[in-house]
């Protein structure tokens, strides 16, 4: 058996949160057949059209799902931290149908599709978890629909800036709001649908209004509530609190 | 690929600090064309245009590139 990955505990107490995991369930999860892999900052993990044969696990570093449009422009779609999963659907899905590719240096756990299969249908608890956890990628996705599709960029920007903040600090990997943004300007433009040029000079305005402060990619959010406000966010969709009633 | 800076000057002065690599410096021109383009879009929704901003391009050495008004990077039809 291989050494276990700390994140792997992370991993587990995060969809343990969700919904009640017994004993068994705990270590069929942090034992769950792997093998390990580093990828360079920028390397892809899975290629839309692939045929997965693996789920991924993120154990450190950041990723993002993404999509290309027939014209090349490039969209992404979520941004993943260490302790998610990258492509939990490719574990009942035959074709994957967006790209994964990591931010930055990156280690990953693959999972074998059927062995991810097997313990989500053979322990419900299991099943349950994960059912919550790609429920709430969607939620997640909803929501950054609504962001591109509907608001302006300076919300767009200031709203990602909130989820970070929050994602990260779920995650262990913030503290009070000041994080190490984990993407250049290009892959920010990319997520919130605008051009590069454009999120700097959103970002120079919201440090104008002191909202933000920025220090090469460390990022400071002075006014919380302001840029909330300016954002349209509303922190419910990422589901941090929601421990789901037992089965 | 070379890095190009792009400096938005508008209500705010926008001083790019990380810029991005693009093959060239016409795509450089264009990046900077359609970035002014998408800007003046944003103040069409508020009811006001101001074709005096402009987006200034520097290269790594802190050249100018470019140094595109916002008049430059549309038509105007006057009917």
């Amino acid at each position: 058996m291989p050494d276990l990955h700390p994140t792997f505990d992370g991993m587990v107490r995060r969809l343990e949160r969700r919904s009640p995991l017994g004993e068994d369930d705990r270590r069929a999860l942090k034992h769950v057949q792997h093998s390990l892999r580093r990828v360079p900052a920028g390397g892809h993990i899975i290629r839309d059209g692939d045929r997965p044969e693996y789920c991924s696990l993120l154990l450190s570093g950041f990723a993002y799902r993404y999509k290309i449009t027939g014209e090349g422009a490039r969209q992404i779609i979520s941004i993943h931290m260490a302790g998610e999963f990258l492509d939990l659907q490719n574990g009942f899905l035959q074709l994957a149908d967006h790209s994964v590719q990591t931010l930055t240096e990156a280690e990953i756990a693959l999972i074998p599709s059927q062995v991810i299969e097997e313990l989500a249908l053979t322990r419900p608890a299991i099943g349950r978890t994960l059912w919550i956890d790609t429920l709430i990628d969607a939620s997640i996705f909803r929501e950054w629909v609504v962001n591109v599709g509907r608001r302006d960029s300076r919300a767009r920007v200031a709203h990602i800036l909130c989820e970070f903040s929050l994602r990260l600090e779920a995650a262990g990997l913030a503290k009070g709001h000041t994080y190490e943004l984990p993407m250049t300007q290009e892959q920010l433009a990319d997520a919130v649908g605008l051009t590069s040029v454009h999120v700097n000079r959103v970002l120079k305005q919201l440090g104008e209004q002191g909202l933000i402060s920025r220090d090469k990619r460390r990022l400071v959010i002075e006014d919380w509530a302001r840029l909330r406000d300016v954002g349209d966010f509303n922190e419910r969709y990422l589901h941090h609190d929601a421990t789901a009633m037992a089965a | 690929m070379p890095r190009f800076f792009f400096n938005v000057y508008d209500t705010i002065d926008a001083l790019d600090d990380e810029g991005f690599c693009l093959p060239d410096a016409a795509a450089a021109r264009r990046e900077a064309l359609l970035s002014a383009r998408a800007l003046i879009c944003e103040q069409v929704k508020l009811g006001t245009i101001n074709l005096s901003y402009r987006i200034e391009v520097l290269d790594e050495s802190g050249n100018t590139v470019l140094d595109l008004p916002y008049s430059a990077a549309v038509d105007i039809v006057d009917v």
